[in-house]
């Protein structure tokens, strides 16, 4: 401080002295919160179509295609994390190179305490309930009780709470904060009311209060069954003094629309304002009536209410309406002949359609834990209403950078991109669109899928020919495993539809390194004839010999295509247990063809001949003849040759 | 319908290998070959197996196999492996299908990353070579030197504009006093912040902080000001007359700056004093050697008196410019330049 006093004198005598006119203008500084630079510069930076999600290694070996192989990479490095953590928190001296700061807890994990181990007081006890250790604080407390350690009644109050909310286990893998792999993957399967458990032993315990009934109401109907459901409408009926909003919010959502209407006339007569959740039970209530007139028009009344209250409907209840809109029973295919699935499914589309126009152009924030359901609900309905415009809406209202609920990246989000894609590639038929679309979306968004796939090459062989779409998909295909099976055999033929002549050079390359691949693959897979190894086998059928053999002489490379179409000559190759080719099916009679005239066209005798003797498989003498002569007209034949040609086909049955 | 099988038993040979036979000279050397490749064992007179020296083993030894399936001498055999469906995973590069016209380069690589040739859609290439005519520098695929240094992907030309368009908003205009060249501002200060990607947001080199400080600002008198040179040392820098503190002794920022503060403030009032023994300082004591006073100056004199008797055309008023150049000559280094100059003025002087 002194210093500054200091200068302030030595400058003010030095400016004042000679140079008054030494002014400065500095404008004021605009106002910016800490983090409005970083957005300003971050809005710079938009999507990056080629890349795969942030989650991934950016490398070529690395880059997950299938949604599987999505799951299998993301947990990999979460187990990775994992086990890190697991080391760091069982040996922390090996870590004590401790130089963050600030302080970072990620790096300095802990052991969870051991509920056998601590000590048993009131502290741990209430330190386990914090961290939402469910078991852990069960086994405290029955250790506590056990060792005759007074528990007071706040805290008894405390643990009941939690536990009654999680049914006496452990907080389910939707709600695991750290890891977000197990969140989207873990799936826990529902379970019943744990009756007799801690959450009962307590309940006992505790003094009957309004609070402690409602909490226990609660619990019982959202882990209902029907005992449980039972016991909660007894408690409720039984319970003199003020039932609370979550305890109705429970009863109503397990009951039946009529009941659900008789419970909140009794909320409305308690004068207690009903919540999001309220409203919620009511729709689930109202999705349980079978009759569909009957249910939409609950569903009307329910959000007529929500308009009378002011209540502004959040995208979870949306959710419940637009998933119990149509029938379920009318989703199977067959059930659809009748005219009702038209109609729902009409009627579904237009309320989708005020729902959107609703929603539209509003910040959307995540009310319910199940508000980002809608969106993929609501591209289901459309997807099966084959309404590409309301779609695309759809998708602009959930990239608008005003809507803040999100769906979970490699689950639902993926659902949501796969309907809308498959439903944009059915409506479209330019394929340059589609192949733009395509490679904006697979597999950055959308895993590889042999749904999407067929449906690619379906408007593949509608239309026109588009190379770099083919090649996509097919490279998709091979990156996914589809190369074996239906998808493998499309691959052929679209790649023997393909006219090399309309390519240019370097498509051209592109396609014989293509053709060089997919043969060299499927060649490998018949290999696998060690015993170990006959699980990963793929015998080459002779259907697909031919092809192969076809794509092989288009691209120049001969003397490969007679050795794969020998292996059908061979009968050894198709028998015992080093057998490579399947021994039923017949080899492609149009590829036969188009490779006997290449061969007369080259005037290769031996090609020819064994492009004959592969025909002679499967056709009759009067078919063999001309082809025969045909060779020996093209050809050049000697004598001796002549003959055996002639003695081959003279050998054949009529 | 079933599969005919038709091929001839009897000679387990396809009609393409007939004809060949038929054409002769299919089978010309196989023989031979056998015997080559050692198939055909030998025998002696008296009819046992010729057995071979012993030299080495009969097999091919791996280089030897690898070296003939580099130059395509022997065929690569191919077996089938296990990890077939992760092999086949493999992507081909993303950059292939980027397109310069639908996606901007600033997308892909928005900010500082380690270089990654399935992304960089650039033929670069690095590395040495001894004959670079002959072979160029190694491709981009799995080339480590690209990895190692810094690259500067994220600042392309097009990006630094879009960054400073989207951060313009924020800006006030610049002091406009400061933008014609007049006007300086007596105290600069100078320090540096340092970012990383680390554990640690501290950088001890972030704590150095640099005052320059114009001193003619300060308006300090002759004495002061000599005294004030004194006492800064090296510190002052005379061509430029500023003034240069650097402080790094204190462990924060602030507390540097102010010490710099504290600095200027203590040597600028030690400057403007005057102690008794100043008063005791002589001709020798000065900074720069004075041409007033001189012995030289006093020689001059008398040398230019004798030569105007001596009936020379003497210059007697350039004596005030002989005594710059000799000021000059007497505080700076010796050049050879400075050295002509002494002679030429002097030349002038005397008028010779």
């Amino acid at each position: 401080m002194i210093g500054r006093f200091g200068l302030g004198r030595v400058l003010s005598r030095s400016l004042s002295s000679t140079e008054a006119a030494q002014k400065l203008t500095i404008q004021p500084a605009i106002e910016r919160s800490p983090t409005d630079l970083l957005a300003a510069l971050s809005e710079t930076v938009g999507p990056d179509t080629t890349a795969p999600h942030f989650a991934y290694i950016d490398d070529p070996i690395t880059i997950p295609s299938t949604q599987s192989a999505k799951k299998t990479y993301f947990m990999a490095k979460e187990f990775g994390k994992r086990a890190a953590r697991e080391l760091a928190a069982e040996w922390p001296t090996l870590f004590a190179f401790d130089r963050d700061q600030p302080q970072l807890p990620a790096f300095r994990p802990q052991h969870l305490a051991d509920p056998l181990q601590v000590e048993p007081t009131e502290k741990s006890l209430l330190a386990m309930i914090a961290s939402r250790e469910v078991q852990d604080c069960c086994v405290l407390y029955e250790r506590m009780r056990s060792e005759n350690v007074e528990v007071s009644e706040a805290v008894q109050l405390e643990l009941f709470r939690l536990v009654t909310y999680y049914n006496s286990s452990n907080i389910p893998f939707s709600e695991w904060e750290t890891f977000s792999g197990m969140r989207n993957y873990g799936e826990n399967e529902q379970s019943a009311w744990k009756s007799g458990a801690v959450a009962d032993l307590l309940f006992e315990t505790l003094p009957r209060t309004d609070e402690t009934v409602s909490i226990m109401i609660a619990g019982l109907c959202k882990f209902s069954d029907h005992a449980s459901l039972e016991r909660a409408r007894n408690l409720y009926k039984e319970h003199k003094g003020k039932i609370h909003l979550e305890a109705f919010n429970g009863l109503i959502g397990s009951s039946s629309y009529s009941v659900a209407r008789k419970l909140v006339v009794e909320i409305e007569a308690r004068k207690i304002a009903p919540s999001v959740d309220t409203f919620n039970a009511l729709l689930t209530a109202a999705s349980k009536i079978p009759k569909f007139e009957e249910r939409v028009k609950a569903f009307t009344e329910v959000i007529g209410e929500m308009k009378t209250l002011n209540q502004e409907a959040p995208l979870s209840s949306y959710h419940l309406i637009v998933k119990n809109l149509i029938d379920g029973k009318l989703l199977d295919k067959e059930q659809q002949e009748d005219g009702a699935y038209t109609r729902q499914l009409t009627l579904g589309v237009s309320w989708l359609n005020e729902i959107l126009e609703t929603i539209e152009g509003k910040p959307l924030e995540p009310v319910t834990s199940t508000c980002h359901l809608f969106f993929v609900e609501a591209m289901g309905l459309l997807y099966r209403a084959s309404n590409e415009k309301l779609a695309k809406t759809l998708l602009s209202i959930y990239e608008s950078p005003t809507n803040q609920v999100k769906m979970p990246a490699f689950t639902i989000e993926s659902m949501f991109y796969n309907r809308y894609l498959q439903l944009a590639v059915e409506q479209t038929t330019s394929l340059p669109r589609i192949h733009d679309l395509y490679t904006s979306m697979v597999p950055r968004l959308v895993g590889v899928n042999n749904a999407l796939s067929a449906l690619l090459y379906r408007k593949l062989s509608a239309s026109d020919r588009h190379w770099p779409l083919l090649r996509r998909v097919i490279i998709d295909g091979i990156t996914s495993g589809q190369i074996n099976g239906i998808l493998g055999e499309e691959m052929r033929k679209q790649l023997c539809n393909v006219e090399l002549h309309t390519l240019n050079p370097t498509e051209r390359e592109q396609f014989t390194a293509l053709v060089q691949k997919l043969v060299a693959v499927w060649i490998e897979y018949s290999k696998f004839t060690e015993e170990r190894m006959r699980r990963l086998q793929r015998k080459l059928s002779p259907s697909q010999i031919s092809e192969c053999a076809l794509l092989l002489t288009r691209i120049g490379e001969t003397q490969k295509a007679y050795e794969l179409l020998e292996l059908l000559l061979d009968e050894e190759a198709a028998q015992g247990e080093e057998a490579t080719v399947l021994p039923r099916g017949f080899a492609r009679p149009w590829a036969m063809a188009e490779l006997f005239e290449d061969a007369l066209r080259k005037r290769d005798t031996y090609g020819a001949a064994t492009c004959l003797q592969v025909m002679a498989l499967t056709s009759t003498r009067a078919k063999l003849e001309p082809l025969a002569n045909r060779i020996m007209e093209k050809c050049n034949v000697n004598a001796e040759q002549e003959r055996i040609i002639n003695g081959f086909v003279r050998l054949r049955p009529q | 319908m079933h599969r005919l099988r038709l091929i001839s038993t009897r000679g387990k040979s396809t009609l393409a290998e007939k004809l060949k036979s038929a054409a002769g000279g299919a089978d010309y050397g196989k023989s031979k070959q056998n015997f080559a490749s050692g198939s055909i064992t030998a025998k002696d007179e008296r009819g046992a197996d010729f057995r071979e020296l012993y030299v080495m083993p009969k097999r091919k030894l791996r280089g030897q196999t690898q070296l003939e399936q580099a130059t395509g001498r022997a065929e690569y055999k191919t077996r089938s492996r296990f990890d077939i469906a992760d092999r086949l995973a493999e992507r081909p590069p993303r950059s292939e299908e980027m397109d310069p016209e639908k996606q901007k380069w600033s997308d892909v690589w928005p900010a500082a990353r380690t270089f990654a040739s399935s992304v960089v859609p650039l033929p670069v290439r690095m590395g040495s070579r001894p004959n670079v005519e002959k072979r160029a520098p190694f491709k981009k695929e799995g080339n480590l030197e690209l990895v190692k240094i810094p690259n500067f992907l994220h600042l392309t030309p097009a990006a630094i504009k879009m960054h400073c368009d989207a951060i313009k908003k924020f800006c006030t205009p610049y002091p406009p006093e400061l933008l014609s060249k007049s006007t300086t501002l007596p105290i600069q200060v100078q320090y540096s912040t340092y970012i990383h990607q680390g554990t640690n947001i501290r950088d001890i080199r972030s704590r150095v902080v640099t005052m320059i400080v114009d001193v003619e600002s300060l308006k300090l008198g002759d004495v002061a000001m000599e005294k004030f040179i004194r006492l800064a040392g090296d510190r002052f820098d005379e061509k430029s007359r500023e003034l240069t503190i650097v402080t790094d002794r204190c462990h924060t920022r602030k507390q540097n700056l102010d010490y710099a503060y504290y600095l200027l403030t203590v040597l600028y009032h030690e400057a403007n004093k005057v102690e008794q023994w100043a008063e005791l300082k002589e001709r020798s004591d000065n900074l720069k050697v004075e041409f007033e006073g001189s012995s030289t100056k006093t020689k001059l004199t008398e040398l230019i008196e004798k030569a105007k008797t001596a009936g020379l055309a003497t210059d007697e008023k350039s004596i005030d410019e002989f005594g710059k150049m000799w000021k000059e000559y007497r505080n700076t280094e010796e050049t050879v330049e400075t050295t002509r100059e002494y002679g030429r003025q002097m030349r002038k002087l005397l008028g010779i």
